[in-house]
């Protein structure tokens, strides 16, 4: 059975214990960081930072300045490009939904950084691999929820059957709706053949860092391989022209 | 958006040296394949110079690795769908072929003419699926850089093919640096149709980028696109092949000229995704 989290933004009051959480279980060190200008930090998911939360500061249709916090991690995608373009297999699918990273068969290559279009995985200089949340697969085998989950004390992250957790967003989008809370809306139900994190957003994907659209990396590998195809045509019968011609002056 | 992945210089050179392999060996298979008598030296010089450089390939590839040691890894698996995958075993069978034509040319040489003959149909059979390896080799690292999520390469469908251009301009021009070869008129009517060509997919990639375009042509990477891509990697040359295509110094010059173009299209091209 697929399972999901439910990321409710509307719950998130932007206290990062599921930032700690997750480095506390996975043994990830602390990051030395900067002010930013914000209380949001690090900076970016990293090698060391599987998950964090972005404070995002947009002026509601008050004129008043507005946070929106969202709990940022792998989305373990259905489609997913990083799992695609991996060629040595490291990256590969759980039963239950989660895309795994196997650190023992990682070689570096660093394709599925590129090609993540959520800016996730991240290559680890210090272990010359890929990294990125794996959803706590030894947690949830062995029936616990996910630690970011199980800390969260606000309700804003859940763990459940995905079908359960799109279920719960739809009832969760349909209350704020009803409270006049700006509506709300649902991301990851159908991106990338659906996510195995759904959201539950107050305002637009973009406002979150979301793309509203995001590209499964290997799309393009038809169209490219229908256009090089094409130019080495082009460039076979040229190379046929060009040895078969009679040469003007100074040919052998 | 992806992160950058900073693929390095060893990068850079495995796209130039792997694209320079690839071009002299297509073009010396389709020497073998129709060039009869007026192909020979092509399709000799072509196979020499290929598996050395083919050789470099993945030793250029390991270094970048973030583990080196597990270079091996990438052939675990088969994975139609992922260009590094289908790339790695590509490069593989590539360098095989490579080894085969040169043997098949060098042991032509020490036989009488009957026997020789013969040889030479074997290696215009090896030809055939080595050529098709050789295109797939010039173009899968920009199929590879279009299947991400980084500007410039995310979906870009032109990169594979200009490649492909770009890897036969600097095989010719690797070709033509044997001395004695330089001035052959073959190489140059193989170098204006490689020129031609290179040209008219660069201006498909470039429009294809749109507004994004504007990196190359009046952004950051502008003086090397003008500079190096531009008028030292195509202009000159041309204008050298031509009008002064009978000097023996020109067309040397022309053909360093097209080897620095070519490199410089391979940085830019990967340092535009990376900036």
């Amino acid at each position: 059975m697929a399972k999901a989290i439910l990321v409710d933004t509307s719950k998130c009051i932007g206290c990062r214990g599921c930032q700690v959480a997750c480095k506390q279980w996975h043994g990830l060190p602390a990051e030395p960081t900067r002010f930013q200008g914000s209380y949001e930090n690090p900076p970016d998911l990293s090698a060391k930072t599987w998950r964090k939360v972005r404070f995002i500061e947009t002026a509601g249709e008050d004129g008043r300045l507005r946070w929106r916090f969202i709990s940022d991690a792998c989305k373990h995608c259905t489609d997913a490009s990083c799992l695609a373009v991996c060629p040595t297999g490291a990256l590969y699918r759980r039963p239950w939904g989660a895309v795994d990273l196997n650190q023992e068969v990682c070689n570096g290559c660093r394709y599925c950084a590129a090609a993540c279009p959520y800016g996730v995985v991240t290559f680890n200089e210090a272990t010359g691999r890929a990294d990125k949340c794996i959803l706590c697969p030894d947690r949830v085998e062995a029936g616990l929820q996910p630690a970011c989950v199980t800390t969260c004390p606000t309700g804003a992250l859940t763990f459940g059957d995905r079908e359960a957790i799109l279920a719960r967003a739809k009832r969760r989008v349909a209350a704020l709706t009803g409270r006049g809370k700006n509506g709300g809306r649902i991301y990851g139900e159908s991106e990338l053949g659906g996510l195995h994190t759904i959201y539950v957003l107050q305002d637009t994907p973009a406002t979150y860092g979301l793309p509203e659209k995001p590209r499964f990396a290997t799309a393009s590998v038809f169209s490219s391989s229908l256009t090089s195809i094409l130019a080495s045509v082009v460039m076979g019968v040229g190379a046929l022209v060009a040895f078969r011609q009679r040469g003007g002056r100074g040919e052998e | 958006m992806g992160k950058n992945p900073a693929w390095s210089w060893y990068i850079v050179w495995y796209f130039f040296v792997g694209g320079m392999a690839a071009g002299a060996y297509f073009l010396a298979a389709l020497a073998d394949l129709f060039g009869r008598e007026r192909g020979r030296s092509v399709a000799r010089i072509g196979y020499g110079l290929a598996v050395p450089l083919a050789a470099l390939c993945p030793v250029l590839l390991t270094l970048d690795l973030g583990m080196p040691v597990r270079t091996f890894y990438m052939f675990r698996l088969f994975k139609p769908g992922s260009p590094m995958s289908v790339g790695s075993w590509a490069l593989l069978g590539f360098g095989l072929f490579a080894l085969v034509s040169l043997a098949l040319v060098l042991a032509e040489g020490r036989m009488e003419p009957a026997r020789a003959l013969a040889l030479g149909r074997i290696r215009q059979v090896v030809a055939i699926p080595g050529m098709l390896l050789g295109f797939f080799i010039a173009s899968y690292t920009g199929v590879l850089l279009g299947a991400t999520n980084r500007p410039v390469w995310g979906g870009n469908a032109w990169i594979g093919p200009l490649f492909i251009a770009s890897a036969a301009s600097t095989g010719i021009a690797a070709i033509a640096l044997w001395p004695a070869r330089a001035r052959l008129p073959v190489l140059r009517r193989l170098d204006l149709m490689a020129t031609g060509l290179e040209v008219l997919l660069l201006v498909l990639f470039l429009q294809s980028l749109g507004a994004g375009a504007a990196v190359f042509l009046t952004g950051s990477l502008a003086p090397l696109f003008w500079g190096a891509v531009v008028a030292a990697g195509i202009a000159l040359p041309f204008l050298v092949q031509a009008f002064f295509w009978r000097g023996r110094g020109p067309a040397l010059a022309a053909a360093v000229l097209v080897l620095v173009g070519g490199f410089a299209l391979r940085y830019l091209v990967l340092l535009s995704g990376q900036a």
